[in-house]
């Protein structure tokens, strides 16, 4: 039954049973029960697309108890072993990345990468997420050089399944650029950003998140290189894409704030670069577990400002 | 006016699509119906300034 009035501005979505209006951030106290009994299979359904729904808007501590119900509901319904349930260790792996439980999400990722490759074989499409996954992991934890062979995997496999110029290829693309640029690989990395963010706009348009990550990270290659024009432009497109996008309260769009405020700050524009990272601080720190690496990267970046206003003008209150 | 009736009979029984007749039902696994999707992370830059 439904709930919630349809009224412009208002998406609705059935989950486990419950209505979630998304007009507000989402949480837990917005669900109200709508159906008796549904079945396991409409509650599985349910579960996942709800924890990917709330994946996609960074309400992660929200998405964590969805993915492991769907899971546990998975192994009884098809098996321990079944594709679909490798697909919700991959998916729940995900979520762990992204709240900086690394090795929790490689465990369950070495699990469906196993499951993938028995069952769908070694050069299946899912086996290449699989191998995008674990590159995307070792971005995060910073060992850009060990996920370079997952990532050049995973366009392998992909590039020779659906050609070159796929937006799924591109995705895989993107994600190597990102470990070969934290390498200080610019040449390689900025000629597969440019790959990969002209087929996401041919593709999707030019207001797309792929769009806007791929613009963020192109903009922190060449501040990298000491390009800080052509950094800021891109830097402020994918702020403005984001925030339109995933909106101004996205972990996403915290990145970039952060990485702008770095910029302003590196061309001296400091009360710029003081409310930047403010923001990026308190989205962080709304969105992320205590003690996340994201929170502590853009917490000493302020730190370090901070205290060169402080040298600088010893007046300041700290 | 019989044969009138008559053939507009007949007309409307040829305007069914052949492939309406022809359908066939189709057997989906549960699994399939319900998969979810393999979510694929990104990989995003956080500057350091360091």
């Amino acid at each position: 039954m439904l709930m919630a009035a349809r009224r412009p501005g208002t998406r609705l979505c059935w989950c486990v049973g419950v209505v979630l209006t998304s007009e507000a951030p989402m949480n837990a106290t917005q669900i109200s029960p709508t159906e008796a009994t549904p079945s396991p299979a409409a509650q599985l359904y349910r579960l996942h697309v709800c924890a990917d729904l709330l994946l996609a808007r960074g309400q992660y501590r929200y998405a964590e108890p969805l993915y492991r119900a769907a899971l546990l509901l998975a192994e009884r319904m098809f098996g321990a072993d079944a594709p679909s349930t490798a697909a919700l260790r991959n998916n729940l792996a995900v979520l762990y990345k992204y709240l900086g439980r690394f090795e929790e999400a490689a465990t369950l990722y070495g699990r469906a990468l196993e499951t993938a490759v028995k069952t769908l074989g070694p050069n299946h499409p899912e086996v290449a997420t699989l191998y995008h996954n674990l590159g995307g992991l070792e971005h995060a934890r910073g060992h850009f050089a060990g996920g370079e062979p997952w990532a050049r995997q995973s366009v392998a496999i992909r590039e020779q399944a659906l050609g070159p110029d796929h937006p799924e290829v591109a995705a895989d693309v993107a994600a190597l650029a990102a470990l070969l640029d934290g390498q200080g690989k610019w040449d390689e990395a900025e000629a597969l950003y440019r790959r990969a963010l002209a087929i996401f706009e041919r593709v999707h348009g030019p207001e797309h998140y792929e769009v806007a990550v791929n613009l963020n990270n192109l903009a922190a290659l060449k501040q990298a290189r000491g390009q800080l024009d052509e950094a800021e432009r891109l830097y402020r497109q994918a702020l403005a894409l984001k925030e339109k996008l995933l909106g101004a309260e996205h972990p996403d769009t915290a990145m970039t704030l952060n990485n702008l405020a770095v910029l302003c700050k590196q061309r001296g524009r400091w009360a710029e670069a003081r409310s930047l990272f403010e923001r990026a601080l308190a989205i962080f720190q709304r969105t992320l577990p205590g003690g996340h690496p994201k929170i502590m990267t853009c917490r000493e970046n302020y730190q370090r400002l901070r205290d060169e206003e402080q040298d600088s003008n010893p007046v300041l209150p700290k | 006016m019989e044969p009138r009736t008559e053939e507009k009979r007949q007309h409307n029984a040829r305007a069914i699509p052949k492939h309406e007749k022809k359908r066939k039902l189709q057997i989906v696994k549960l699994e399939e119906r319900i998969a979810p999707r393999l979510a694929a992370n990104h990989n995003e830059t956080l500057m350091s300034d360091g």
